[in-house]
C-alpha cells in the first residue's frame, strides 16, 4: 500500500490549511502510533511539524523556530518521541460542564458561545468570583489561540449593564442570561461532541476551531467578490469544509449582512455525497 | 434442507452487503448526516432480503416455508426500492424549497410508497402459485402489479442516479456513483428478467455480480 493521502493542517503562521501528502504505509508503520511529518511551505519559506495518527487525523502541531529551510519538501521523520499529546491544565469535557448541569445543556450553552465568538460579539461571563471568571476566560481564549479579544468577566450586578448585543452568560447559574444570536448550532455541538470522545481533546476542538475560523474566513471573502451562482458542494471544496457544514456557515455570513442567495443547495451532488 | 447454488450466491451477496453497511455505518457515525442513515437502512434492509434468500434453503423447495420467505423478500424487495427512491429524492426536494417543484418532489415521493403499499397489499392476499424449481429455487408466478411496481420504481431511481452522475463535476464522487448505478442497474436488469423468464441459475449469478459491483462502489475512497 502505497497510497497517497492528503492531510490538512491549520498552520498558524499562513493563517491557513496547508494540505500534506502522506504516504498510507509510512504512517502506518509508525511504531509509536504517531507519524512525524515536517511541511515546509510557504512564502518566506517555514515549516511545522505534524503529528498525524492511523487515521490520518492531527493530534499535533509544532512550530519549530530554529528550522533551516534547505529546499522544499515534506518528509516522514520516524518519531522516537512516541509523542502523546497531553491535556493542558484541565480538561476540555471540564471546561465544558462549567456550561451547564447536564452535558448536554452544557454542549448546547457551549455552542452558542463559540457562535458568538465567529461572530465577533462581545462575551460576558458572570462570575462573582473575579478569579475563576478569569481562569475560564483563559481557558475559551486559548481554544482560539489568542487571536480573539472578545471575552470579559464582570459580577452579577453589573449585567443589567452590558449591550444587549452581546452574549451574556452565568457561570453561576449556568444560564445564558441574554444572547443576540438565535440559530441551528448542531454543526458545533457535533464538533465538541467528536472532540470529547478523543484523548486529547481540547488540543482536538482547539484544532477544529482554527478550521472552522478559517473556512468562516474564505466563505466571507468569496461572498464578498462572487458575481455568478455557484453551488455549496463546489463551495465546499473551495473552503475545505464538510458540504454538511455549509448551511451553518451561510447562517453566520446572513446575520454578518453578507448576501448568500449566489449560493445553490446542490441536491443531486449531496447524494454522491451522502454514502 | 435443500441448499443449491443459488443460496450460497445469495448468502455471497449478503455478506457482501452487510459488509457495505458496515462501512456506511461508520461513515454515519462520523456525520450524522441522516441522508446517510437512510441509505445505511436502504443497504440493511437489501442484505437482509438477501440473507432471506439464502435461508430457503433450510427448507424444501416450494413448500409452504418457502412461500413465506418468498412473500417476506418481495415485501421487503419494495420497501428496500421505495426507501431509495426517497433517499434520492429527498435531497432534491430541498433544493427546490419554496416552490412548485419542491411540492412536484414530495407527491412523487409520496406516490412511490402509496405504490409500494398497494404491491404490498396484493402481496398480503397472495396465495403464491409454484411453477416448478430451477436449479434449487423455486419460481412461482409473480403477480404483474408487483413487478410493475418494483421495475417502474427501480428505474425512476436508476434515472436519478445517472442525473447524479452526469452532474458531478468532482471525479472521486462521480466514479463512486457510477459504479453504484451500474451495480445497481445490472441487479434490477437481473432480477426482471429472472423474474419473467425464469432461467437458470446464471441470471441469480448475473444479480450477484451487479450487487458486488454496488458494494465496491461504497467501499471505494
Ligand atoms: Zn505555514
Amino acid at each position: 500500500m502505497t497510497e497517497k493521502r492528503t492531510v490538512f493542517a491549520y498552520c498558524k503562521k499562513c493563517q491557513e490549511n496547508i494540505g500534506i501528502d502522506v504516504n498510507e504505509g509510512e504512517v502506518q508503520s509508525q511504531s509509536s502510533g504517531l507519524a512525524t511529518v515536517l511541511s515546509i511551505h510557504g512564502e518566506p519559506e517555514h515549516g511545522i511539524v505534524v503529528y498525524i495518527d492511523k487515521e490520518y487525523r492531527v493530534r499535533g502541531i509544532e512550530y519549530p523556530s530554529q528550522l533551516r529551510v534547505e529546499r522544499k519538501r515534506t518528509t516522514i521523520i520516524e518519531s522516537t518521541v512516541a509523542t502523546s499529546f497531553e491535556e493542558s491544565d484541565i480538561s476540555f469535557g471540564t471546561l465544558i460542564d462549567t456550561f451547564g448541569d447536564k452535558r448536554k445543556n452544557a454542549i448546547r450553552n457551549f455552542s452558542i458561545l463559540i457562535t458568538h465568538v465567529l461572530l465577533s460579539k462581545p462575551i460576558y461571563l458572570v462570575h462573582d468570583d473575579f478569579s475563576i471568571g478569569k481562569a475560564v476566560q483563559g481557558r475559551i481564549e486559548k481554544l482560539f489561540s489568542d487571536q480573539m479579544n472578545l471575552i470579559d468577566v464582570i459580577s452579577h450586578n453589573e449585567i443589567a449593564n452590558m449591550p444587549s448585543d452581546s452574549l451574556v452568560f452565568s457561570l453561576q447559574m449556568k444560564k445564558i442570561m441574554n444572547k443576540c444570536v438565535d440559530c441551528k448550532t448542531k454543526v458545533v455541538e457535533d464538533m465538541i461532541k467528536d472532540s470529547l470522545k478523543e484523548d486529547s481533546s481540547y488540543f482536538r476542538f482547539t484544532y477544529q476551531v482554527s478550521k472552522i475560523l478559517y473556512s468562516y474566513k474564505k466563505l466571507k471573502e468569496i461572498l464578498s467578490e462572487i458575481d455568478e451562482s455557484i453551488l455549496d458542494t463546489e463551495l465546499s471544496r473551495r473552503i475545505m469544509i464538510e458540504v454538511d457544514q455549509i448551511p451553518y456557515l451561510l447562517t453566520l455570513a446572513e446575520l454578518q449582512g453578507f448576501d448568500t442567495s449566489p449560493v445553490d443547495y446542490n441536491g443531486l451532488g449531496r447524494v454522491a455525497r451522502s454514502f | 434442507m435443500a441448499f443449491a447454488l443459488i443460496h450460497y450466491i445469495s448468502l455471497i451477496s449478503a455478506v457482501a452487503l452487510f459488509i457495505a453497511t458496515a462501512a456506511v455505518g461508520k461513515k454515519y457515525a462520523s456525520n450524522r448526516n441522516p441522508l446517510t442513515l437512510v441509505f445505511v437502512i436502504f443497504i440493511l434492509l437489501f442484505a437482509v432480503s438477501m440473507l432471506l434468500n439464502f435461508s430457503k434453503g433450510f427448507f424444501e423447495p416450494a413448500g409452504i416455508e418457502d412461500a413465506l420467505l418468498s412473500k417476506a423478500g418481495l415485501s421487503l424487495g419494495l420497501i428496500v426500492t421505495a426507501l431509495f427512491s426517497s433517499f434520492l429524492l429527498y435531497p432534491l426536494s430541498v433544493q427546490y424549497r419554496e416552490t412548485t417543484k419542491q411540492k412536484i418532489i414530495l407527491v412523487v415521493m409520496a406516490a412511490m410508497w402509496l405504490l409500494a403499499g398497494y404491491a404490498a397489499f396484493i402481496l398480503g392476499t397472495l396465495e403464491i402459485e409454484f411453477t416448478g424449481v430451477v436449479d434449487g429455487a423455486s419460481n412461482f408466478r409473480m403477480p404483474m402489479a408487483i413487478l410493475g411496481v418494483i421495475i417502474f420504481e427501480s428505474f425512476v431511481n436508476i434515472g436519478i442516479l445517472l442525473l447524479v452522475v452526469l452532474r458531478e463535476k468532482d471525479p472521486t464522487f462521480r466514479t463512486r456513483t457510477l459504479i453504484l448505478l451500474v451495480g445497481y442497474t445490472i441487479f434490477i436488469t437481473a432480477e426482471m428478467i429472472d423474474s419473467i423468464a425464469h432461467l437458470a441459475v446464471i441470471v441469480p449469478l448475473v444479480s450477484m455480480v451487479g450487487l458486488l459491483t454496488m458494494t465496491y462502489g461504497i467501499l471505494r475512497e
